[in-house]
């Protein structure tokens, strides 16, 4: 369980997020919409251990999300893709693989084909469109098979396929009783996915009216 | 920890091989230089060659090391590749070990084949090549230390073009002036003095490592 405990984050003078009060539940699917620069990214970098709040806690089951044994549980996805553009997808799936103790290539292979990006693992990152790119940086955060996981804005640069390849994932992660946390700038992205959509808007994090 | 240490040298090394940004330039610079100063120590009389030929080694380490330092850390961040260490479970001194070993092994491989090309452009002049090449080795493990260091504490900080080479180089100076001073002498203590300076650096360095991927 991720939990948000009266967090606010600031950037010089102004804070950014306020007092938020959040819980994702294992099975959970929520959503945080509002438009650029409301605090989304910081939302999920908060979630992600990738930032400390100003005021107030993120815990996972009770941990600190900066420990290192969190991290584990957590797979996140930013907006820019954490890939090497130098490497192949392959190898740069192994060696995020490596970082978590788990170098297991059938586990790898599994996935890639899995997930359709199978006839790109010996393809450098740098000759793949943003779209692909971002599909193999949520298997990056898949690998290590956490129960928690985090992506900002996962529509963006996906084309129609893309978007029913995610939808299908997300659909199959809850299956299998994982908990998604994604924002989007728009409710209308995401209205369909079934997601419980909260909305934030002046820092505060809200109830969506749709 | 010696696999996740490996994985991280060996995608380091890769890297620098497949775009060959830094490394292209250091390796280029190396040869370059080595050659002008072999040049110069054919020109010039066989008692002063020691002297410019230790001179000469230490500013190719000492540029060399700006360019490593480049390489490690610092390039993680610029590629926003960083994050992705900060996700995983991954531990600060481990990663640190991991770029600093690739700085060793960049360095040893750079000043040996400086060394070299110097030797081969000078014409062979000089009296015990070998104790001046444990000499130029072991103050380019102190370097790569520092270069280390140097790449890690720029992550922190604004300026990193002014700030890298300034660590790099006040934090050399002392060794530099040992080395220089060894040189005329011909002690091998020196030689292990400087090795265990190294030593010490690295635990300090190893030390402030812990907070590198701190949030």
């Amino acid at each position: 369980m991720l939990e948000f405990r009266g967090v606010w984050k600031s950037f010089g003078d102004g804070y950014v997020l306020r007092k938020i009060d959040l819980i994702l539940k294992c099975g959970d699917f929520i959503a945080v919409v509002g438009p650029n620069g409301s605090g989304k990214t910081t939302l999920l970098k908060l979630a992600s251990g990738l930032t400390s709040p100003s005021k107030g806690r993120v815990l996972l089951s009770g941990i600190d999300v900066r420990k290192p044994e969190a991290k584990f549980s957590l797979g996140y996805v930013p907006h820019s893709p954490l890939l090497y553009r130098d490497l192949t997808v392959k190898e740069n799936l192994l060696y995020y693989a490596g970082l978590y103790g788990n170098p297991n290539l059938s586990k790898v292979d599994e996935l890639l084909d899995e997930l359709g990006v199978l006839r790109f693992m010996n393809k450098e990152v740098s000759e793949l469109s943003y779209g692909w790119r971002r599909r193999v940086d949520i298997i990056r955060a898949l690998m290590h098979d956490p129960p928690i996981l985090l992506i900002d804005e996962p529509f963006s640069g996906l084309d129609s396929n893309g978007k029913k390849w995610l939808t299908d994932l997300f659909l199959k992660l809850l299956s299998f009783r994982r908990s998604v946390l994604i924002t989007s700038p728009r409710s209308s992205d995401v209205r369909e996915l079934g997601a419980r959509i909260l909305e934030l808007r002046e820092g505060m994090l809200i109830a969506s009216s749709d | 920890m010696l696999l996740q240490i490996k994985r991280i040298v060996w995608k380091d090394l890769k890297l620098e091989i497949r775009n060959l940004s830094e490394l292209g330039s250091a390796v280029i610079f190396s040869v370059a230089a080595s050659s002008l100063l072999g040049f110069a120590l054919s020109r010039i009389p066989i008692e002063s060659s020691l002297f410019l030929l230790g001179t000469g080694l230490m500013l190719i380490a000492l540029f060399l090391a700006t360019f490593t330092s480049a390489m490690t850390v610092v390039k993680e961040d610029d590629l926003g590749t960083l994050d992705g260490i900060k996700l995983s479970p991954i531990k600060s001194l481990i990663f640190f070990f991991g770029k600093l070993i690739l700085n060793l092994i960049l360095m040893e491989v750079l000043i040996s084949t400086s060394f070299v090309i110097t030797l081969l452009f000078s014409g062979g002049l000089l009296e015990d090549p070998f104790y001046i090449y444990l000499l130029a080795i072991s103050s380019s493990m102190y370097l790569s230390v520092i270069s280390a260091l140097s790449s890690t504490i720029s992550v922190f900080l604004r300026a990193r073009g002014v700030l890298m080479p300034t660590i790099i180089l006040v934090l050399s100076l002392p060794v530099i002036q040992e080395t220089l001073y060894f040189l005329s002498t011909e002690e091998y203590s020196g030689v292990i003095m400087i090795v265990l300076s190294s030593f010490l650096f690295f635990t300090i360095a190893s030390w402030l490592a812990r907070y590198l991927l701190e949030v």
